[in-house]
């Protein structure tokens, strides 16, 4: 609760800050100083703590402590790699920086919700700033287009989730969790129409949120249209938000009645790892292929949801590690296109061509992160996508493994398209090794990488948590 | 004998196709029957009765959206004042404080608004 | 101490990249003998405590425990022989690559140290999921030097190796993930958790595929070889070194290791299949060596009828072939490293490797021509190499499984001995041609490369005993594990 409060009072002042002309920088390290210290505030005070209900709307038990966490240090980290991002905008900087906090403020409701009208408040606050983020380069056409689309097809989305809460109420009488969870541990045969179709919509709401087949349409246009630094954003800490909340909902919510949405899961995982990772094949825009890159990770994660059978603290782990190592690996390499960026206006792979000739940091950053997304050991990218299989063939669904394993491969295919550009490639012109990183971002980064090895060789660090 | 089975609203349910039923009738039976004798003051749009002048579809500043919508903005959040003026006496000092709260962030808003001149019209 | 050994190129290969330019190579050879050294004297150590306790020669310390994955290693005698062998060429790779300059030595010296330590770590570890990370880790290097240095079409190439051996271990993951799953709760990985299983026979096939496919490429038999002639071709030399002399190995470790011990019934339900498959490859891969007119490609595909015997002798699994794997795996890998050396001393000196283009090089470089003999009759077994007493434990245990087979099998002797001595004969000797005028003998250096391989090509002819002794008592109680 202190994290919302706080958060929201950050949130307005660096709107004000910016009528007054505050330096930017300033604002900045202010924001990413007062994150942290809610991050700080929030795993130390509420983590194992017994008083952490809200009168029945949010709860911070250790799940969405872990996950609150994770929102707010991934945000503190792309926060100091986002110079390149409000570099190019001139005016109303720190009122994006606000938006992005108020963003915040709603996951943080999305991954602690004890009550679904607070799920609801929690997707609006969190997506309303990022139609306006997503449009953030006014006279871009791309960036038009990816706002519109996005807003269009979220409106929707939210109508539809909407649907799907009333009728879940009109099935169990209640929007609070608890109740609607008893209320299925005594009916658990139900299969009414209306229960059918309310967790339809909310599948199909959630669905959307992270972008799962067959609801991952604007992804790769939104991926591609927006800036950089908001690409990273939504691929990173949204996602993490995403999934918070649809496994909070599916997993511990749903659970009782889970015979009746496993399968569906289980079809929308094995298509959302193969669509996504078919149709990254033949991409030639970085960020279109990071688009569908993230929906086939999407599947991998969906596919924890199918664990219900297993102790809860190994899903837990095993959701939260992928999570984890996921966003920390797509940080530090959209960490290296906003660098490349910089000096080239181009998201086509070919622009990648010569990096680590020009700039060996940078080419061990991606080259770390591109093996831990393609899931090489020793990597955290491994050991994520191994927790998935373990418990996909523990749980007995040996195909949906199968079909994983030879994603993974196509996966390496197309994430060695880029490495292969950055590697093994001759530049074209001179302009890489022009990119003048500062001593911070070369910290950061490189402890990004260490902590890709670190996790990947002692997971327990993130697994065991639970 | 109070029972709430959906059967209960089967009459509700006839006379809604009842009430459609009469309305799509008479409305295809007027289309069919009647005479049709089409002039340029009949096709042209209604005005009041005033001849109308140019084409409706003129181009005009942003700046009526952005004031309409922060009217509608501000007016919408009035709406949250009612409920809580018919509860005042029961939700007491707690109310009151919370009630501040939400005005103060409604005011930050305003003078947001204000400050970055959207309610300027030069 | 075991430890150590491994972690050593580890540590080496972090250490090399506070150094700049050409002193890196020197930095690395030394870091090569050490390790070499190092490995001499587990080797001492083993034999002193050959029938005393083993203790020492295995590590088991808790790493995961949210999985129950131990950091487990174990040296036993097979292992120890692939570890010498994987430490006694790593320093005369290096030294071979002294005549070359690369574009920032340190990423290659570091690489070939960091897949070092993948590949001991494959020959040591004790629990699949170690050992599967190190299969791994010993692949990333190895594609970045091929990649990097090479041919025109190197990248292709190697990506579709990449993927290739990727495929294969992912099965194989799902194949130890399976077996982790079958064993009592709390679950591990460990090899003697693995090895107490008792699963059906055709629960044992099914396994044996998943792992039999990593392998198989790996090695790699017939019909999946398809990536290794072009990879070989288009690597730099020391690329395909790496790659034939050591990593190949790997394949046949894991069968050894992972398949006959955990899953006799499955290995003995497919055995007779991949026997026909590896004889089959041994012809296929000959007959075509003989048709090649680049010398790299021609070694290429004699390396694959080499290790089809291997593969061949390896399933029929009875006692003497099995100890003509071991013994083989050492000569195969000395034999081979040995003849890329010699094809690259000639590269870089005519430019070709076509073998109608070369000749007469014997009269301009008499010490290059003698070395390279003796390294060439090991590959074609004459009595008194190396080669003659592998293939010879090799044909005599498939001889014991069916004589046909052997028959068959024996002809990759008289096709090797056609294809290379025609190669030496057309290389060697005859005209000299415009390309092979100016030829120079060998300097010191690369004289310091061949000798000691030469050196070990005779003794291993002469006295095999040094090896096969280290050997016998775990080949032993692996033909009783089949039992």
């Amino acid at each position: 609760m202190v994290a919302l409060i706080s958060l929201s009072i950050l949130g307005v002042f660096s709107m004000i800050a910016g009528l007054f002309n505050v330096n930017t920088k300033a604002v900045l390290t202010i924001s990413i100083v007062t994150i942290l210290g809610v991050l700080g505030f929030t795993a130390g005070f509420h983590w194992n703590n017994d008083y952490s209900r809200f009168y029945d709307m949010l709860n911070f038990d250790n799940y969405a402590v872990a996950f609150t966490c994770a929102i707010l240090g991934s945000t503190a980290i792309l926060l100091l790699f986002s110079e390149h991002f409000f570099s190019n905008i001139k005016q109303y900087i720190t009122e994006y920086y606000s938006l992005i906090i108020f963003s915040v403020v709603g996951m943080i409701a999305m991954v602690a919700f004890d009550n679904l009208a607070m799920l609801f408040l929690g997707i609006e606050i969190m997506s309303v700033p990022l139609y306006i983020l997503v449009g953030s380069q006014k006279k871009n056409l791309l960036s038009n287009e990816s706002s519109l689309k996005y807003f269009l097809m979220g409106a929707f989305t939210t109508g539809i989730l909407l649907m799907g809460i009333t009728l879940i109420y009109g099935e169990t009488g209640s929007f609070d969790l608890s109740t609607i969870q008893s209320y299925f541990q005594e009916n658990a045969t139900d299969s009414s129409p209306i229960l059918l179709v309310g967790l339809f919509f909310l599948l199909a709401a959630m669905a959307f949120k992270v972008s799962a087949a067959p609801f991952h349409f604007w992804t790769p246009d939104v991926y591609q249209g927006s800036p950089t630094f908001i690409t990273a954003f939504m691929s990173t800490v949204v996602k993490i938000a995403g999934f918070g909340a649809f496994f909070r909902l599916f997993y511990i919510c749903f659970a009782p009645i889970s015979e009746v949405w496993t399968t569906a899961i289980w079809v929308m995982a094995a298509l959302t790892i193969t669509i996504g990772s078919i149709t990254a094949v033949f991409q030639n825009d970085i960020k279109r292929l990071l688009a569908y890159s993230s929906i086939s990770h999407a599947g991998y994660m969906l596919i924890s949801l199918l664990m219900v059978k297993n102790v809860e603290s190994e899903a837990f782990g095993a959701i939260f590690y992928y999570v984890i190592s996921y966003s920390i690996s797509s940080i530090a390499l959209f960490s290296v296109i906003m660098a490349v960026q910089k000096v080239k206006d181009s998201s086509s792979i070919d622009a990648f061509k010569g990096l680590a000739k020009a700039n060996p940091l940078l080419g061990i950053i991606a080259a770390v992160s591109i093996a831990s997304l393609a899931g090489l050991p020793p990597t955290a990218g491994f050991l994520a996508k191994f927790y998935i299989l373990k418990s996909t063939v523990e749980s007995g669904y040996v195909w949906l493994a199968l079909i994983a394993v030879t994603n993974a491969i196509i996966g390496i295919f197309y994430y060695f398209k880029v490495l292969i550009a950055i590697y093994f490639k001759e530049a074209e012109d001179q302009s890489l090794s022009l990119i003048a990183s500062s001593l911070a971002y070369k910290i950061v980064a490189v402890l990004l990488v260490i902590g890709i090895l670190v996790l990947g060789i002692f997971p327990d660090l993130v697994y065991s948590i639970f | 004998m109070e029972t709430n089975l959906p059967v209960d609203y089967l009459p509700i349910l006839i006379q809604f196709f009842v009430a459609a039923g009469f309305v799509v009738t008479t409305m295809v039976l007027t289309h069919l029957v009647g005479p049709k004798r089409d002039s340029k003051n009949k096709l042209e749009s209604f005005e009041c009765g005033i001849e109308s002048v140019g084409n409706a579809r003129n181009p005009f500043s942003i700046k009526y959206f952005l004031t309409a919508i922060l009217f509608v903005l501000f007016d919408v959040e009035v709406i949250f004042m009612y409920p809580w003026a018919v509860n005042f006496r029961e939700l007491g000092i707690f109310g009151f404080v919370e009630m501040l709260i939400f005005m103060t962030f409604l005011l930050v808003g305003f003078f947001y608004v204000i400050k970055r001149k959207a309610l300027d019209w030069e | 101490m075991i430890t150590a050994l491994l972690l050593f190129p580890l540590l080496a290969s972090i250490f090399l990249l506070f150094f700049k330019g050409e002193i890196v190579k020197k930095v690395a050879l030394a870091a090569a003998i050490i390790e070499l050294a190092l490995s001499v004297w587990v080797w001492s150590v083993f034999c002193s405590t050959c029938t005393t306790s083993k203790e020492a020669f295995s590590v088991d310390i808790p790493w995961i425990s949210s999985l129950g994955v131990h950091f487990a290693l174990k040296v036993d005698g097979i292992s120890l022989i692939l570890i010498l062998l994987t430490n006694f060429l790593i320093p005369l790779i290096i030294l071979s690559t002294y005549k070359h300059t690369y574009n920032k030595p340190f990423t290659f010296y570091g690489l070939v140290f960091a897949m070092q330590t993948g590949l001991l770590g494959v020959f040591m570890s004790y629990d699949a999921f170690l050992f599967y990370i190190f299969w791994e880790v010993a692949l990333i290097p190895v594609y970045f030097i091929s990649a990097l240095y090479g041919g025109k079409r190197r990248i292709e190439v190697t990506l579709k190796f990449f993927i290739y051996t990727i495929l294969g271990s992912l099965f194989m993951l799902i194949g130890i993930i399976y077996l982790y799953l079958q064993t009592p709760n709390a679950h591990s990985f460990s090899w003697s958790a693995f090895q107490l299983l008792e699963l059906s026979p055709d629960i044992q096939g099914l396994v044996f595929l998943s792992f039999f496919i990593a392998f198989a490429i790996k090695m790699p038999i017939f019909p999946f070889h398809t990536w290794q002639p072009d990879t070989y071709t288009e690597s730099n030399a020391a690329g395909t070194m790496l790659l034939s002399g050591i990593m190949l190995k790997m394949g046949i470790f894991g069968v050894i290791r992972w398949i006959i011990p955990i899953l006799p019934l499955g290995f003995m339900k497919w055995d007779d299949i991949v026997i026909v498959l590896a004889v089959i490859g041994i012809v296929y891969a000959s007959i075509i060596a003989i048709q090649q007119k680049d010398a790299k490609r021609l070694v290429a595909y004699s390396s694959i009828a080499h290790v089809g015997l291997i593969a061949a002798g390896l399933f029929v699994a009875n006692e003497i072939s099995l100890q003509g794997v071991v013994i083989q795996m050492l000569n195969h890998g000395v034999n081979v490293v040995g003849m890329f050396v010699v094809l690259d001393i000639i590269e870089s000196r005519t430019k070709t490797r076509e073998i109608s283009s070369l000749g007469g090089i014997a009269s301009r470089a008499p010490k290059l021509a003698i070395l390279f003999l003796i390294i060439l009759l090991g590959n074609v077994a004459l009595p008194l190499t190396n080669g003659f007493v592998g293939e010879f434990l090799l044909l005599n245990g498939l001889f014991g499984y069916n004589s046909y087979l052997a028959a068959f099998a024996g002809l990759t002797i008289i096709l090797g001995a056609v294809y290379m001595l025609r190669t030496f004969q057309k290389v060697m000797l005859g005209q000299l041609t415009s390309t092979t005028e100016d030829f120079t003998d060998l300097t010191p250096n690369e004289m310091a490369v061949l000798i000691p391989i030469v050196a070990v090509i005779l003794v291993i002819g002469v006295y095999p005993n040094i090896f096969t002794s280290l050997s016998a008592a775990d080949v032993k109680s692996l033909v009783g594990a089949l039992k």
